[in-house]
């Protein structure tokens, strides 16, 4: 080694001891300074994956998929579960709240024909149905049964024009006739309130309930809301008032049915 | 007599596809039938006309009792059409798509017109006729190349 290798050496030597002999607070900063500084290596090194052979991380995989769908398809179903639960309570709470007796029943099916509106559900004359008995769920006003048969039932909707329904504005009570309207390309099913007073203050959002008249449907039942209002073209003496529906038409699940009326 | 099962299973089973299927809005509120497809097809396929009508009212019947439409309504329609077109079968080659065009068009709008009977004629009704009839028209060929396949894997029917 050379003469000058022992000088560097002996100069390191030096530096290491007066920087040993340093107080507690030098040495402290020192060590934050340089923590500082590697700590974010460190944490890079948390990314590196660990080596594992192609096999075993195959099989790994293959494990872990068939693990993520059977708990996809498990929180699918307990998510499908909690909606029914939620669907049913309040069909139970409806049930608390109407004063007759009723019968719960799914539809099965929607009508197989482009020209009515109509679902079919799983009750029949075996549960008490009968023709012409009203059909609403949670939200409100669904129908009323047109056919029945030993398990099951055709339930003509609201939003078809030959289901007429006897109604009045909840805060003039004001009588009118809902019935459903033929359209062709619209977003939104909509039936409209006919025959209302023409001097009748009709806005928008004034609920619309079923007044009891007509024997079909009890009083009280909501059928939906006011969007617009305008004087009947052909006679100019009522207004004909355009209802948003209380019932979500096109997603159906769970209704209940009406048996009988004091 | 399996492939008349077979056919008949057919037949129900479209028929409970249409009622399970949703009326769009983008579709003009109409859902896709394929009953006038297979009406289409057995009244051009039928050798007498007997069998033509058969099949059409069986369809018709199905479809009549998974809608709110009077009973017999579809029935009625469906084998009026079946016998209009097993009339002039001779004149139709089936294998033509634009024939089977042509006879979904003709088995819809039958049908559609015995529907504006029962439900009443309005510019909202002729807009339903016209897009069904089309839809018919359509849906028509699927079905036949649908038919032939089960006919070529599954036997004749008739």
């Amino acid at each position: 080694m050379k003469h000058k290798d022992w000088v560097i050496i002996s100069l390191l030597a030096l530096g290491w001891i007066i920087f040993l002999g340093q107080p507690t607070g030098v040495s402290a900063r020192l060590r934050d300074w340089t923590g500082r500084l590697t700590t974010p290596l460190v944490k890079l090194g948390q990314w590196i994956p660990t080596v594992q052979s192609r096999r075993t991380l195959a099989q790994t995989n293959a494990v872990l998929q068939v693990e993520i769908n059977f708990l996809r398809e498990r929180d699918r179903a307990v998510r499908e579960t909690v909606r029914e639960n939620r669907r049913l309570q309040q069909l139970l709470d409806l049930k608390r709240r109407v004063a007759f007796p009723t019968v719960t029943a799914r539809v099965i099916g929607r009508d197989a024909s482009s020209w009515w509106q109509s679902i079919q559900i799983d009750q029949g004359s075996e549960a008490g149905l009968a023709i012409n008995m009203p059909v609403l769920n949670a939200d409100g006003l669904i129908g009323k049964t047109v056919a029945v048969s030993k398990g099951q039932s055709r339930v003509l909707l609201l939003l078809d024009p030959a289901c007429q329904v006897s109604a009045i504005l909840e805060e003039s009570r004001e009588p009118g006739v809902v019935r459903g309207v033929a359209a062709v390309f619209t977003t939104k099913p909509q039936c409209r309130m006919l025959y209302v007073n023409r001097s009748t203050q009709v806005s928008p959002g004034q609920t619309v309930l079923t007044s009891g008249l007509g024997g079909v449907f009890p009083k009280g039942i909501r059928i939906g809301t006011v969007l617009s209002a305008e004087l009947d073209a052909q006679s100019g003496m009522y207004q004909n008032l355009d209802i948003d529906p209380a019932v979500d038409f096109r997603r159906l699940e769970e209704v209940i049915v009406i048996l009988s009326q004091p | 007599m399996l492939p008349t099962i077979t056919a008949i299973f057919a037949m129900l089973l479209a028929v409970a596809i249409q009622s399970a299927l949703p009326a769009w809005s983008w579709l003009g509120n109409v859902r896709w039938e394929f009953i006038p497809g297979i009406v289409a097809y057995a009244a051009l396929a039928a050798k007498r006309p007997l069998a033509a009508v058969a099949w059409a009212g069986l369809a018709g019947l199905a479809q009549d009792a998974l809608s709110a439409a009077p009973f017999g309504c579809f029935a009625a329609a469906y084998a009026l059409a079946a016998l209009v077109l097993w009339w002039w079968r001779e004149l139709l080659d089936p294998d033509l798509p634009w024939v089977q065009l042509l006879a979904g068009a003709l088995v819809a709008l039958i049908a559609s017109l015995a529907a504006i009977v029962v439900v009443g004629a309005s510019w909202v009704a002729v807009g339903r006729l016209f897009w069904l009839t089309l839809m018919g028209a359509v849906v028509t060929p699927v079905i036949f190349l649908a038919v032939d396949f089960v006919r070529l894997h599954w036997g004749e029917t008739e």
